[in-house]
């Protein structure tokens, strides 16, 4: 035993350093900065092109090399492990981060750093992208709009249509303006078309995007109550579930489960839908990364189904720097980059949803791919959406986003279970979320004036729209609500 | 203290300190730590590297929101609901614990055998060759497997069983989330799709047998359940009145066994007059019994708890289980008009929790404790069997009398082990098998820490949960301590 | 005589019996044990598309996939009203038989299987010459960028790799269909983990992490456990209870502050800052208290007389009786710390120092899951464990003496 203990304690020491030895040497003579990322096939090209552009735009060292390197890490990107390495002073230079909360969340953690004033200097500013993401990017305190991050790429969510499936069975395409009723008909008459075999009209749509699409958010126009427990609600968790249990027009979840493809790029649906099992799917233009693996498709896209407001959910995938970040300047130029030209062309080559920058949107190589001529003019229909229905998600600023989605999918599971009734689902998400405003009201007291103020605001607001007169832009906080009420005209722009 | 008892503690603690310094600094600490900070309002919006608000302590708060807090008693009840497969993942260890501890086999028959398993799989091999694994390649695929488990085990004997029996232990971890997600799937999921032919055909033959013969079933199974649990009062009063079992044990322990039926009375529209008839029924009877056989203690003693509790529970499953099915079998005409069909496991809000629980089972029972149990196997003193032997005691007369007292240390610990590590589990399992859904379903305590600490960053609320779970551990393993290790 | 050969026979035949009973419950319970593992083994040899099929056997695969009619169909109206260049180029290639039959068919009746089967082979045959690659086929359009596909030398030199480039430049060509190469079982699997992620660093790290923790975790234990068993001090049974009532706190609790830990002492993303931590255990220390508790108390006098002292004692008494004890803990520690997955995952930021159940993650991701990959990589990572145990697993059973816990 003696022996092979020492014996032990030696091998393991000579294997260890052995070990030690072998890593592969850090030093570099440049500031060495991390990008936490997905990983995505498309990121190696884009760090590539990064490097040339240094040097193009003449950042570089005085022998000519790019004054950085910048390395993916695609291995950290776990949001809780982000969280985790990000407050003990470990993270990544740059990090990617989702819409919907996730800057506020970061910020909220003083994570991130503010980028305003550098952004402006260096053109990465938010009027650089999408007017609408404005929300999704900045954070407004004291009376004005701070930036915190800038796009990596934009998406709003379309339906594409799968031509062939309507061929197939001598159903009416829908076109760009169809109502939810249009999509049940079309629904009804695919599955009697197919007689048996599973054919359904699309994916599960969101109840969420069904109660926007008559023009109630999650929150009022201040994000200072939950407005789900209205009949809006309860009507579309009601018309889900016809659509799922009675009709058979949607799949449900375990449908879905069940029908077991491999699961590629866009998840396990986007290959059903490639073999003809949905008449429309609802992705953004990243549907192209998969749509373009395997057989040609027939596809053409439209916006999706109404009820009295027209509109398409969008989001981000954003990129914002690292308060412990050795090299902010460094870190900022990679955002300038992402504004830049030879970036927004690796997301429109591969299709990675829409370029941060709208002004691209306009050129020969987005509209018409060099390697995919024939693409259905899918790509103008996103310009277009992007501009005319695409409303970003509503985040508050009184409860964390990462609760909400608890507190809802917990609701709406439950009722997806028959456990409550849809009366019972909308009450218990607007308890729950009040009493977690509240909670957080009390987590942050300092808090508590703005929201006074905003409960003020928002009975200004209610009185304002009782009485049928125009609402000034500068009240709603929302911007679902804002473009809800620029729409359908009861908006008062800057005057 | 004088000075030998002084070099004596300096020489103990000099082995301890190695390893007492890694625990003080690894666990200690980091304890002490968490317990400062349940008291407080920890929360990584506000105290962390880049946010330095001052710390407020804010007393019991974070407790009384936690015990006020609708989900926590949901994902305790999960938890608890985890728990259930325990004495069974343990009665299974124990099973096969005894089955390879026994010497298998003469040398004459294993070549036989071997020979023959050979063929057979030479031959089923072959034909899975020549047919080119089609639908039947299923089929001969299993005859392989079954050929090739036999020949290994006849020829291998322990060794072999001991490896096949230990192979859920091997993938532990995120492999077996996967792998049995897979399993689940409704579809195209190896479980359903064995278990959906066989409800086909027990959907037909319902049809065709009357209804009254299954509900009559149903009328079995709560009779059995009855029957259970006045056989396991029985049982305890005798040895209560024999002196083998002390009041206190005996009361908790016949009390426990009413639970099933006190239950079923509560939540069943069938029949909750059967049940409350029964229940005072027993009482009557208890209370005769009693009354005529012995004078009661002055004191309760707990004597008998250890060697009886597991079993009690073992028993209590079962009961829970035969109430389940009576209504099912009532439903069941009705049900299989349209056809039975498989269970959607994971996706569904009531099957989630069982489908979760039987994985757990089926990764318990050839686990460590399995191993525990050998060992504990061969440390019991062949005499005591040989004594028993002579005095004409049956197989399953010297196995009570004999192996499971001789156990208990061995049972108790793994009892303990299997309970602490079924309140601290399931957080791995819910991160990548069902995220904790639908509904929060399988959301264990566990989980329920990392959410609240790691996504909504609220520390000081999920070391307040932390402290709960240890004191629920605390006092389950106290009490275990109390009643489950006296030795006789 | 005869009465007694009967009797034996009937003897020997009941414990046949018996015996045979247990054996069938033995093959049973283990038929059910391993049918997850076989599964496992088995999906790893399958090709991406057929991991999910009902059949766990892998199946030949066909070079072109027909899984979907729409596709031969789109092909033949393609290759009949095409103009491309491609569409002539092959009109040229294919043999006249093909030519003849593709004429004739009509695009709304679905393909004959005979035909399909020969517009396979002769795509196929088309495609592994050379001409065919270098041959100017496409559009100014749909060129692709240079470097882009590689020339296949032949059939069997095509990897999965070039595989995804000829698909593309299929796609490119708009030829509706798709290559894979033509398998039964894909041994391949095995040797695409490696080339997907550094897969042999991983199990490195793996291993020796914990080989290092179960070296220090036996050694530590072993000492506290000979300080717990073996000598008297005042207090030493209260410590122990404290010992043993850390175990029962959830672990989970101590991340944070743990991961503080690590920070100060500046062990965050290195290999010992996963194994320090889990040197030392309060399990280790109280199996090997019990397993020591049962060596005779006769030989620490005897020492004691032969003049040794306690650390002598330990060194050269208790250690080497103690030993398939320790081995016992080594085996548990080994099992527990190889498949640890929630630490690591906090603490190692580095691809380099990965471990194998963090590395496993890679074929789990959202940009697609490859569970055939993954089933590989899970079936070569758990081989050395399953070595372990088949060959430590004498000691195993002899090493575990509970005894009565709270003497």
């Amino acid at each position: 035993m003696k022996v092979m203990f020492s014996i032990t304690a030696l091998a393991l020491s000579v294997l260890g350093l052995l070990t030690l030895w072998s890593y592969p040497t850090r030093e570099s003579k440049v500031p060495v900065l991390y990008w936490i990322t997905d990983p995505n096939p498309m990121r190696t090209l884009q760090v590539d092109r990064f490097h040339q552009w240094l040097i193009e735009e003449g950042h570089t060292t005085h022998d000519g090399q790019p004054r950085m390197l910048l390395k993916l890490d695609t291995g950290n990107s776990d949001k809780s492990k982000m969280i985790i390495q990000g407050v003990s002073g470990m993270g990544g230079d740059i990090m990617d981060l989702g819409s919907g909360g996730s800057v506020r969340y970061f910020k909220s953690m003083g994570l991130i750093t503010d980028l305003t004033e550098v952004a402006q200097e260096k053109g990465f500013s938010v009027k650089e992208t999408y007017p609408s993401l404005k929300s999704d990017l900045s954070i407004y305190e004291n009376g004005e709009h701070r930036q915190y991050a800038f796009p990596c790429n934009a998406y709003t969510s379309l339906y594409w249509i799968n031509r062939d499936v309507f061929k197939k069975y001598g159903i009416q395409e829908p076109n760009d303006d169809w109502t939810w009723e249009d999509f049940e008909r079309l629904g009804l008459e695919l599955k009697a078309a197919a007689q048996g075999e599973t054919v359904y009209i699309s994916q599960r749509p969101n109840v969420i995007d069904v109660a926007r699409s008559y023009g109630l958010g999650l929150f009022n126009e201040t994000l200072t109550r939950c407005a789900y427990n209205q009949a809006i609600f309860i009507d579309a968790l009601l018309m889900l579930e016809r659509w799922t249990d009675e009709l058979g027009i949607v799949p449900t979840k375990a449908d879905l489960e069940s029908f077991d493809v491999q699961s590629g790029y866009g998840g396990a649906s986007l290959q059903l839908f490639k073999e003809g099992v949905f008449g429309a799917f609802v992705i953004g233009r990243y549907g192209l990364i998969g749509f373009r693996e395997g057989a040609s498709m027939n596809l053409r896209v439209v916006y999706p189904p109404h009820g009295t407001f027209k509109c398409s959910s969008m989001g981000t995938r954003c990129a914002a720097i690292y308060k412990g970040s050795q090299h902010p300047e460094e870190a900022a130029l990679f955002l300038e980059y992402l504004a830049s030209e030879p970036y927004n062309d690796t997301i429109i080559e591969g299709a990675d949803a829409l370029p941060p920058n709208p002004a691209f949107l306009h050129k020969r190589s987005y509209t018409h791919p060099p390697l995919y001529s024939n693409e259905w003019g899918c790509h103008e229909v996103f310009t277009r959406a992007m501009k005319d229905i695409a409303v970003p998600k509503e985040n508050s600023p009184y409860i964390n986003s990462s609760v909400v989605e608890r507190i809802f999918y917990k609701w709406v599971e439950k009722f997806e279970a028959k456990i409550t009734s849809a009366e019972e689902t909308a009450l218990g998400i607007e308890i729950e979320i009040h009493a977690e405003m509240e909670r957080f009201l009390e987590e942050f007291p300092n808090r508590r004036k703005e929201y006074q103020q905003a409960l003020e605001q928002q009975k200004q607001i209610n009185a304002l729209k009782a009485s049928g007169e125009m609402v000034p832009a500068s009240l709603i906080l929302n911007p679902f609500h804002l473009s809800l009420a620029r729409r359908q005209g009861w908006l008062k722009e800057k005057s | 203290m004088n000075a030998k008892d002084r070099r004596h503690l300096a020489i103990g603690l000099a082995f301890l300190a190695p390893n007492i310094l890694g625990v003080l600094c690894f666990t200690v600490i980091p304890l002490i730590f968490s317990i400062v900070l349940a008291f407080s309002n920890w929360d990584l919006r506000l105290h962390n590297m880049y946010k330095d608000e001052p710390l407020k302590f804010i007393g019991l708060d974070n407790f009384t929101r936690l015990f006020q807090e609708g989900d926590f008693y949901q994902f305790f009840g999960n938890t608890l609901f985890f728990m259930i497969g325990i004495p069974f993942a343990m009665a299974g260890s124990l099973l096969a614990a005894i089955m390879l501890s026994k010497d298998l086999g003469c040398k004459k028959k294993r070549t036989f055998v071997a020979i023959f398993a050979s063929i057979a799989l030479a031959f089923s091999l072959a034909l899975l060759w020549m047919v080119g694994a089609g639908t039947s390649g299923m089929a001969i695929l299993l005859v392989g497997i079954v050929a090739a488990v036999s020949l290994l085990g006849f020829s291998g004997g322990q060794t072999i069983y001991r490896t096949f029996f230990y192979t859920p232990h091997f993938t532990a971890g995120v492999a077996t989330f996967i792998l049995w997600k897979k399993l689940y799937n409704p579809n195209t999921g190896v479980i359903n799709q064995s278990l959906q032919p066989v409800l086909d055909t027990a959907s037909s033959v319902i049809i065709q047998t009357p209804p009254s013969l299954v509900h009559a079933l149903g009328y079995l199974c709560m009779f059995a359940a009855v029957g259970i649990a006045w056989r396991s009062i029985w049982m305890r009063l005798k040895a209560w009145r024999d002196g083998d079992d002390g009041l206190g044990a005996m009361t908790i322990l016949v009390l426990i066994s009413f639970l099933p039926i006190f239950y079923a009375s509560c939540f069943t529209e069938y029949f909750p007059l059967f049940y409350s008839v029964v229940i005072v029924l027993s009482f009557v009877f208890l209370f005769g019994f009693v009354k005529t056989q012995k004078p009661l203690d002055r004191v309760p003693s707990f004597k008998g708890m250890e060697n009886n509790t597991i079993i009690q529970i073992l028993w209590l499953v079962l009961q829970f289980f035969l109430l389940l099915m009576a209504p099912v079998f009532f439903q069941l005409p009705a049900m299989s008009q349209d056809g039975l069909n498989a269970p959607m496991w994971l996706v569904d809000y009531h099957w989630a929790k069982p489908a979760i629980m039987f994985m757990g089972l089926w990764g318990a029972i050839g686990s460590n404790n399995m191993l525990l149990y050998l060992a504990a196997l061969t440390n019991v003193p062949q005499d005591l069997y040989e004594a028993a032997e002579i005095d004409g005691a049956t197989k399953v007369q010297s196995f009570w009398n004999v192996t499971w007292p001789q156990l208990a240390p061995t049972t108790f610990f793994i009892f303990v082990m299997s309970v602490i590590g079924g309140l601290q589990g399931g957080m791995e399992m819910a991160k990548t098998m069902t995220n904790g859904g639908p509904a929060g379903s399988t959301t264990t305590l566990s989980y329920f820490i990392y959410k609240e600490g790691f996504e909504t960053g609220r520390l000081g609320y999920a070391s307040a949960i932390s402290w709960a779970l240890f004191f629920l551990v605390f006092s389950v393993t106290m009490v275990n301590w109390k009643f489950g290790n006296k030795k006789n | 005589m005869n009465v007694n050969s009967n009797a034996s026979i009937s003897g020997m035949l009941s414990r046949a019996i018996q015996s045979s009973w247990t054996h069938i419950l033995l093959i049973f319970m283990s038929i059910s044990f391993i049918l997850p593992f076989v599964w496992m083994i088995l999906a790893s040899l399958k090709p991406l598309d057929q991991v999910n099929a009902p059949n766990w056997l892998p199946q030949p695969d066909p070079w072109i996939k027909t899984s979907d009619i729409i596709r031969p169909q789109s092909f033949i109206q393609w290759f009949k009203d095409g103009d491309a260049k491609a569409a002539q180029f092959l009109k040229a290639s294919f043999s006249d038989v093909l030519k003849e039959s593709l004429a004739q068919h009509s695009p709304d009746e679905p393909l004959k299987p005979e035909l399909l089967a020969a517009l396979v082979n002769d795509l196929n045959a088309i495609m592994s010459q050379q001409r065919f690659w270098e041959h100017d086929l496409f559009d100014q359009a749909s060129a692709p960028s240079a470097g882009d596909v590689k020339v296949p030398d032949g059939k069997d030199a095509i990897s999965t790799l070039q595989q995804g480039q000829i698909n593309r430049k299929l796609l490119s060509l708009q030829i509706p269909g798709q290559l894979s190469k033509p398998t039964w079982f894909q041994w391949d699997n095995y040797a695409q983990v490696f080339e997907a992620i550094p897969f042999a660093r991983y199990y490195w790290n793996s291993i020796l992490i914990a080989c290092w923790v179960t070296f220090l975790q036996v050694f530590t234990s072993s000492l506290a456990a000979f300080s717990f068993a073996r000598l008297q001090w005042k207090g030493r049974d209260q410590v122990f209870l404290i010992y043993l009532s850390t175990m029962m706190l959830p672990g989970l609790v101590m991340t944070i502050p743990n991961y503080q830990i690590m920070i100060e002492l500046g062990l965050v993303d290195s290999m010992s800052g996963l194994v320090i931590p889990g040197a030392f255990s309060a399990f280790g220390t109280f199996m090997l208290r019990q397993f020591m508790l049962g060596i005779s108390p006769s030989l620490d006098e005897a020492a004691e007389i032969d003049g040794a002292n306690k650390w002598q004692l330990y060194w050269d008494v208790i250690l080497p009786l103690a030993r398939p004890g320790l081995i016992t803990l080594a085996i548990f520690t080994f099992m527990g710390n190889y498949n640890s997955f929630f630490w690591p995952l906090v603490m190692i930021k580095s691809q380099h120092l990965y471990t194998l159940p963090i590395g496993l993650l890679y074929f789990d991701s959202s940009a697609g899951q490859e569970t055939n990959l993954l089933m590989a990589a899970v079936t070569m990572s758990v081989a050395p464990m399953i070595l372990l145990f088949v060959f430590m697993q004498k000691y195993l059973v002899k090493g575990i003496q509970l005894g009565g816990v709270k003497e």
